[in-house]
């Protein structure tokens, strides 16, 4: 029970910051975060390290946020006036050299509306890759690809983002 | 604003979001764990859901077994329908062993094929 504790210390930020990301539900969220570490308490002598151990977390939460994404049968996604961060469960950590024309939280809502537009697979490289830092290897681990697939996805899901981000900054 | 600029501010921007690990989501995961490890063994076993599956399918497959093992015993159906035939030429006032063949050997009573005559 104290490991639980401990891999909690390291891999929970990543652990929640995924599961709200994807879901973009707060309660679900913790909900998948919770269960998760309950698989691990569970699979945790059978583990044999072949995988690294932030991968083979993380491919638990992502298969969990899978199974309720495909049980929502209907997802209108939030309307225009909620803040998606907020509504997720997110939080901004402040920018360096910000332009202080832009509305740092205006921009930053627009752009999670967009990445919740993504498709499923897109987001979730982009999530794994450029808010978690993960390498692209440990992408690949983590949702059970390989490297040339991550690849194209995170091409195409950070060219619809930046067309987005684009229209956003020329306005 | 050029391509390696935007490229560097959209990651920028992606890593600016994220989450904190409360403590209460351990806390709930514990308490879980632990509730769980209360509970008796046979209780723990039959609640997960592979095993209630995997129990409804032996139930099943055990039934249908069951069924097809006694419709198709030897004298099952022949002695319910040799009951039936009993009780109903019982009812007519019939012998069973009377019946057959009788009809055709009576006088005036014309033979159902030509063969005998």
């Amino acid at each position: 029970m104290e490991a639980l504790g401990e891999l909690y210390r390291e891999l929970g930020p990543a652990m929640v910051s995924l599961a709200r990301s994807l879901l973009r539900n707060r309660a679900e969220a913790d909900d998948v975060v919770a269960d998760t570490l309950i698989r691990v308490h569970d699979k945790a002598p059978g583990f044999r390290g072949e995988r690294g151990l932030r991968t083979w977390v993380l491919r638990i939460v992502a298969n969990r946020c899978r199974d309720l994404l495909r049980r929502r049968r209907f997802d209108a996604g939030e309307p225009e006036a909620l803040d998606p961060i907020a509504h997720a469960g997110l939080r901004v950590e402040p920018m360096a050299e910000w332009d202080r024309a832009l509305d740092q939280g205006k921009a930053l809502a627009a752009l999670e509306r967009a990445i919740a537009r993504l498709p499923r697979e897109q987001r979730e490289a982009v999530i794994l890759r450029d808010r978690l830092g993960l390498s692209q290897e440990e992408v690949a681990e983590t949702l059970g690809i390989r490297v040339g697939a991550v690849k194209s996805r995170l091409f195409r899901a950070r060219e619809t983002l930046k067309r987005e981000l684009e229209s956003l900054l020329g306005e | 604003m050029n391509g390696e600029d935007l490229d560097r501010k959209l990651v920028r921007m992606l890593a600016a979001v994220g989450a904190d690990a409360e403590p209460a989501l351990l806390t709930r995961a514990r308490a879980r764990i632990e509730a769980r490890a209360a509970e008796p063994l046979v209780v723990r076993w039959v609640m997960r859901p592979a095993a209630l599956g995997a129990s409804l399918a032996l139930f099943v497959a055990s039934a249908g077994l069951s069924l097809t093992l006694i419709s198709s015993a030897p004298g099952s159906t022949t002695s319910e329908s040799a009951t039936l035939m009993d009780s109903l030429l019982a009812e007519r006032g019939i012998e069973a062993g009377s019946v057959l063949g009788t009809p055709a050997t009576e006088p005036g009573i014309a033979p159902d094929s030509g063969g005998t005559r």
